[in-house]
């Protein structure tokens, strides 16, 4: 019991310096595509769409200057080595980068745009996000829930040693590429070929969704593979 | 830059037959983008390159062949029958001499010949016409595509190549080149599969080979191995078995490697 000014004092200290720890930075041209580069080490990240023009990152990183934020050509770059967690604000439609080689996981919420998120050693998470989405994870899963494809561009998620979980809307329309090495393919959409049935092979199965749309394609190695219908 | 054009001119054959280092490729790809004297030399060779690829092999048909051991085993039966000693019939006279054997030889020939061609109807060579221009630029803005600097316009750049003509070796190497170089693992996974179109390549095969050296993700050099594999290509074995043993592949890499030598026996 006797701890518990340590403990408050220590929260309000917390709230002092992270207050000092964020950054807000502008994009150069409002008019323009807009992009998000984080090229972080290690940490955990979490990226979420707002309704402002700016972004705001926070991180105790960002005092330490183990982290730099800068604004170069509509594209804002953060890189560094995060050690904790990092929050990206970011407006609904940017396009993203993400290139995290150890961090725990990555978060991206509710942003709309080309989304390309790599990881080595985490989990990737994508909530409420739409567009063209290109996620990446070596050693771990992949869980997402799309609220609309890009119907013009292709989108892909591939693990080596995780699971791949995908939730789409009902409508959805996507030519789909699903394969597994060792690992089962489960979906509750309906596969099919143009007048026919889907393609199976010993390693995977391809076919249309709703008529067809934008490649779509799911690839793991160890992992299963889950492309549900919400 | 007039050495430079004659150097580059000099690469112009090896670049189209496609036994050009990735390096070099993209060396003759830069000089070609800014001289317009090497972009007309180098596409009149593509042209040539590609109404080559358009010419049709004379093979004779599977009927030919085995009429052929068909005829083979009659003369060998024949032989082993051993004909008796008795007086030779009109029929051997005849055709044990030499000028009449050689005669029906020829006549054989050329019936063989025609069976072949009755049985081998050759595609019709076009004239090269604006289609061969609009494929050429639907190739380049492949490549473009391939160099966007979005991920998910160079992914789509490769599913464009996936439908492009399967002949077309400028679509195989930007792929290749893919396969090698883009900075993004979806996008690589996506090249290899796209490839399986173009297997047919010996040096493009030979190529995507080497890529697995040059890769960082294991998971692109299972892709590799296991479109080798889809392919059946045989000459694949000795790199893949000396694969098996490379400790500075992941052991997930060195199992799939045994994996396709067994599957490839």
């Amino acid at each position: 019991m006797m701890y518990r000014p340590w403990l408050l004092l220590a929260i309000a200290a917390t709230g002092i310096v992270a207050a000092a720890q964020e950054r807000l930075i502008a994009f150069s041209d409002e008019a323009r595509p807009r992009i998000v580069r984080v090229e972080l080490l290690d940490g955990s990240l979490s990226i979420r769409g707002y309704e402002g023009k700016d972004v705001k990152v926070t991180s105790a990183a960002l005092e330490k200057d183990r982290v730099q934020v800068t604004e170069a050509n509509n594209t804002v770059s953060i890189s560094g080595m995060n050690r904790g967690p990092m929050v990206v604000q970011v407006p609904n439609q940017t396009s993203l980068v993400v290139r995290c080689v150890n961090c725990r996981e990555a978060v991206v919420e509710s942003v709309s745009g080309d989304l390309d998120i790599n990881l080595l050693n985490g989990a990737i998470r994508l909530m409420n996000v739409s567009g063209s989405i290109l996620a990446h994870s070596l050693n771990k899963s992949i869980s997402a829930v799309i609220t609309r494809l890009d119907p013009d561009k292709p989108s892909s998620f591939t693990s080596m040693n995780g699971t791949i979980d995908c939730t789409f809307p009902a409508d959805l329309k996507a030519d789909v590429k699903l394969r597994t090495e060792n690992g089962k393919i489960h979906t509750d959409f309906d596969l099919q070929l143009e007048g026919g049935l889907p393609v199976r092979t010993d390693r995977g199965i391809s076919g249309r969704i709703g008529g067809g749309g934008p490649e779509l394609q799911m690839r793991a190695f160890n992992g299963s593979i889950y492309l549900r219908k919400k | 830059m007039t050495t430079s054009c004659e150097q580059i001119q000099q690469k112009l054959p090896e670049y189209w037959a496609g036994i050009i280092s990735v390096n070099e490729h993209r060396a003759v790809d830069t000089h070609l983008a800014a001289c317009q004297a090497c972009r007309n030399e180098s596409a009149e060779l593509g042209r040539l390159w590609a109404n080559l690829d358009r010419v049709p092999v004379e093979a004779p048909g599977p009927a030919v062949r085995t009429r052929f051991y068909d005829m083979l085993d009659a003369y060998r039966s024949g032989a082993d029958e051993k004909a008796p000693a008795a007086a030779p019939s009109w029929w051997s006279r005849w055709f044990g001499q030499p000028l009449p054997v050689f005669a029906g030889a020829l006549a054989m020939l050329a019936v063989g010949f025609f069976a072949a061609r009755s049985f081998y109807s050759p595609p019709v060579v076009k004239p090269e016409t604006s289609e061969i221009a609009q494929l050429r630029g639907e190739v380049n803005s492949i490549r473009e595509m391939l160099q966007q600097q979005s991920a998910s316009e160079r992914l789509k750049g490769v599913t464009f190549a996936s439908r492009a003509d399967k002949s077309d070796r400028d679509v195989v190497f930007a792929l290749l080149d893919t396969v090698k170089s883009d900075p993004n693992v979806n996008v690589r996974l996506a090249a290899v599969d796209a490839f399986k179109r173009f297997g047919t390549d010996h040096a493009a095969r030979r190529q995507l080979l080497e890529a697995i050296k040059l890769q960082e993700s294991p998971m692109v050099q299972i892709a590799i191995i296991e479109l080798l594999v889809d392919l059946n290509d045989q000459s694949a074995v000795k790199a893949l078995n000396a694969m098996t043993q490379d400790d500075k592949l992941q052991k997930a890499v060195q199992e799939r490697a045994r994996w396709a030598v067994t599957e490839l026996h």
